[in-house]
């Protein structure tokens, strides 16, 4: 099944620089509806308002990490994919990631082709 | 006397804490008229007096006052103002992206597309270097609590830290004591303040 440029996309990340990289290479790609949190409680709060079809998120942010967040969403029973984007580059944070039900993780700095073919992974070709 | 006892809490010994354990083990030793050991505490002392002179002329107040706390406003500068000019970057190809390029080839609009997709991928720098200072900012902090730790441990607060904060008094002269390299917001004067007075003197 072909993927809807039209889902709703989550951004997390503390830094507006990384948002915007993000943001920018998702429009690239066709997507559209792209929202911006500054951490995992900003990002629980855009979802308890509006349902998402992939997260794209940091790790390290305060209060809440991506971790965290992650943790909270699966639970809470969702299966919302979620693609952990992150410069902890180690083997235990990507266990960490696995174990508390990422889908995929990619570590910064990335580039635009890296991103499509985690995406790709996620969601299935686009 | 507190005696040989460890604080209750986990803070750790004051000065006054640790002279009093010295003086009750040097006055039992006396009385046990065990002269090496004896010998041996006397050493201790010396070398923690020896060691306290040290600290002093280290100006370790001097690190833990000064230099330490303006390294963390030059690393919170640094990470503004790459932040600054990376989102003036990203703004640039933003405005490219969206022109309209009527009569512009199809493979001119393409390469166009993947240098401004490049340049985005390479702002990613900012986030990678803001966390990497964010760490070192942390690690000087805590360095900055440890020295501190030792100062107060060691007796050093007060006279001695106005001491050693006129030692590093600017002794430059002429025009070398200009030279600060770049200043933080709030520590100097904006360009328009300078046309200004510039314009002042005309």
């Amino acid at each position: 099944m072909a993927v809807d440029k039209n889902m709703n996309i989550l951004v997390v990340d503390d830094y507006q620089t990384m948002i915007r990289i993000i943001k920018n290479l998702l429009k690239q790609l066709g997507f559209n509806n792209i929202d911006e949190a500054s951490d995992g409680q900003q990002a629980l709060l855009k979802i308890s308002e509006k349902p998402y079809n992939l997260i794209i998120s940091d790790w390290n942010m305060e209060p809440m990490s991506g971790l965290d967040l992650l943790k909270t969403i699966r639970g809470s029973g969702s299966k919302v994919p979620f693609i952990m984007v992150t410069a902890e580059s180690k083997t235990e944070n990507v266990m960490a990631a696995r174990e508390a039900g990422v889908n995929n993780y990619i570590v910064k700095p990335f580039n635009a082709d890296t991103l499509k073919t985690k995406l790709t992974a996620v969601l299935g070709e686009f | 006397m507190t005696g040989s006892r460890p604080p209750a809490d986990d803070r750790p010994y004051s000065r006054q804490e640790v002279i009093d354990i010295l003086q009750a083990a040097v006055s039992r030793v006396s009385r046990d008229d065990d002269q090496g050991l004896h010998a041996q505490l006397r050493d201790l002392a010396r070398y923690m007096e020896g060691l306290r002179h040290e600290l002093a002329q280290l100006r370790s107040i001097e690190i833990s006052h000064t230099h330490i706390p303006d390294a963390n406003d030059e690393l919170d500068a640094v990470i503004n103002e790459t932040a600054a000019a990376t989102s003036t970057i990203m703004d640039a190809c933003e405005r490219l992206q969206a022109q309209e390029m009527t009569g512009a080839s199809p493979a001119l609009q393409a390469a166009i597309n993947t240098e401004t997709t490049a340049i985005f991928e390479a702002c990613s720098f900012q986030d990678i270097t803001g966390q990497r200072i964010t760490k070192v900012i942390r690690a000087l902090k805590n360095i900055e609590q440890k020295v501190g730790d030792i100062l107060t441990a060691l007796g050093h607060a007060g006279k001695a830290a106005d001491k050693a904060m006129a030692a590093h008094e600017d002794t430059r002269s002429g025009d070398a004591a200009l030279l600060n390299g770049p200043q933080l917001s709030g520590k100097a004067i904006s360009q328009d303040d300078i046309d200004k007075l510039l314009a002042s003197f005309d």
